[in-house]
């Protein structure tokens, strides 16, 4: 029976939540804690906080379960909620502030040698895609995030930020525009250094 | 998408060309794979485009351990069961749920943080100073001078990196992405190695020609003259080799496969001209992958001895294509870009 419920869809999981099955909570933080906790540190700084609103914001779940409508697309309700929560628990940091989204941390996880020889290109690429991904402004930040990192659609995003998806696509495409120019302006910056040292 | 000018910001945009560079969505792969092969003036724009989809995508998320998510559960279960009563809202901050951070957590914390900004520095200092890196498109090959007067000339799609200045008496180390004809100078000094790294295999070379092809995780490397040593995390011993030989590792395959070989046949696309003179149809094969990055299967193991000859007029694979189809079957399977060839 257990082995079973792991394979419940979402709205699977969310109609059982809503009959009272408290296993649901369960699978479903099994599932989404991890995602929720890496946005909720990105909006706020205060990672313990984040971590209180995520449980706050499923016990609530289940507190009202009796009144909850039928939810499809889970992930995206679920961010949403967190978002409001941590936004309410920093009203005089709305996220439209500038420093509300913290920057990206650079992850190293490989030993050095291994990073001398084949991750080489990786951790370079990837170092010029965070200063890149820091030159953006917040909320620039926060759509390629849920695009690129949490995979959700742009209806879902615009869902999740409470932005029509037009706003949406416009916020986006100068992010990327950004990026690209980074990446391109890097590329430059190279040539030119070696040219000079030729 | 109609075939009008396109810019790389459109298509990283496009959801549907987002599933294609990931590979998530079966209609959006036949439908880009269709629209490359009739639009091949974007593919420059199409490459720039997936790139920055793909490292998008790749940059990993910090990690949440599976002890943390249970301690959160626990936490949460543990205020459920205590409601008997639903539907009445907890008093907010009624339990402090924060976890308590001991200052051995938070030591270790900014310990990591150090380490890893130390890391980035390190790795930034490196990349603008110390190394220079050369890439090629899919339509270029690039003559480049090595720091000791060396050569190499790096085939389409490639790219290589190598330190700015070789000091007097170290040794002389390269990294190839790709494919390159090497033609390296020689010195008396045995301190002053050439070793290539490709991979996870280095070659070592003593004053000699070569060429060093690698895409994914397999590794050929075709000597034209002189001497190489190869060595490998996968093979068990080094492999030294001669002159008109091929040497091939695969992935983890701890014998590497030897064979003689026509070396002419592995060099002509420095010249941009391919060619088959009595050629084995493995070689061709060989080839086939490595030029045009599709795999080759054979119905019938015999097939791989059997001659081909044949001086390609331009160098497209449709055309090489054309002319194996009077021999053989050949079905082309765009999408796992495979080519299988039968008896006929």
């Amino acid at each position: 029976m257990r082995i079973q419920q792991e394979f419940r869809t979402d709205p699977e999981l969310w109609q059982a939540l809503k009959k009272g099955d408290n296993q649901a909570v369960a699978l479903l933080m099994k599932k989404y804690y991890r995602d929720l906790l890496n946005y909720g540190r990105k909006i706020s700084k205060d990672e313990a906080l984040a971590e209180d609103c995520i449980q706050e914001l499923f016990v609530e779940l289940w507190q009202k379960r009796d009144k909850l409508s039928d939810v499809q697309a889970v992930k995206p309700y679920l961010f949403k909620s967190l978002r409001r929560r941590l936004v309410k628990a920093h009203p005089s940091h709305p996220l439209t502030d500038i420093d509300s989204l913290p920057e990206y941390e650079t992850e190293v996880s490989f030993s050095y040698e291994e990073f001398l020889i084949h991750e080489q290109s990786t951790l370079e690429r990837k170092t010029k895609l965070i200063q890149a991904l820091n030159s953006l402004t917040p909320r620039q930040r926060e759509v390629i995030y849920l695009k690129f990192y949490e995979d959700l659609s742009y209806e879902q995003i615009a869902e999740v930020m409470s932005l029509t998806v037009p706003t949406l696509y416009d916020l986006l495409s100068k992010a990327v525009k950004r990026l690209k120019a980074f990446f391109s302006g890097v590329t430059i910056l190279l040539l030119i250094c070696m040219k000079l040292i030729q | 998408m109609p075939s009008r000018d396109i810019s790389a910001e459109e298509l990283v945009l496009n959801e549907s060309f987002q599933h294609w560079v990931r590979r998530t969505s079966e209609t959006d792969i036949a439908y880009w794979d269709k629209w490359l092969g009739e639009h091949p003036e974007h593919s420059a724009t199409v490459t720039e485009a997936a790139q920055l989809v793909e490292l998008l995508y790749s940059a990993a998320k910090p990690e949440v351990t599976d002890e943390r998510i249970d301690r959160a559960i626990a936490r949460v279960n543990a205020r459920i069961s205590q409601e008997s009563k639903p539907a009445t809202p907890a008093p907010r901050k009624s339990l402090p749920l924060r976890s308590t951070w001991s200052w051995q957590k938070l030591a270790a914390v900014w310990i990591g943080l150090l380490l890893v900004s130390i890391a980035a520095y390190w790795g930034v200092n490196q990349y603008f100073y110390a190394y220079v890196t050369y890439a090629t498109a899919a339509d270029e090959t690039r003559q480049l001078q090595l720091p000791d007067g060396s050569t190499l000339v790096l085939n389409a799609r490639s790219s290589v990196r190598f330190a700015r200045e070789w000091p007097a008496g170290a040794s002389r180390e390269v990294w190839i992405d790709g494919e390159g004809f090497f033609d390296v100078k020689h010195f008396t000094n045995p301190s002053r190695k050439f070793i290539v790294h490709a991979n996870q295999v280095a070659v070592e070379v003593l004053g000699t020609t070569f060429n060093v092809w690698q895409r994914k995780n397999q590794t050929r490397v075709v000597l034209q003259t002189g001497k190489v040593q190869i060595s490998a995390r996968a093979l068990t011993d080094t492999v030294l080799m001669s002159p008109g030989e091929l040497v091939e590792i695969a992935g983890d395959t701890p014998q590497a496969v030897r064979r003689p070989v026509d070396t002419r046949l592995y060099t002509a696309w420095k010249e941009g001209q391919l060619f088959f003179d009595g050629t084995p149809m493995q070689d061709v094969a060989a080839l086939i992958e490595m030029q045009y990055g599709y795999s080759v299967r054979f119905g019938d193991d015999a097939i791989r001895q059997e001659k081909f000859t044949y001086k390609p007029v331009d160098n497209n694979l449709e055309e090489l294509l054309q002319v194996l189809q009077e021999t053989f079957r050949v079905r082309v399977d765009q999408r796992s870009k495979t080519l299988r060839i039968d008896n006929n």
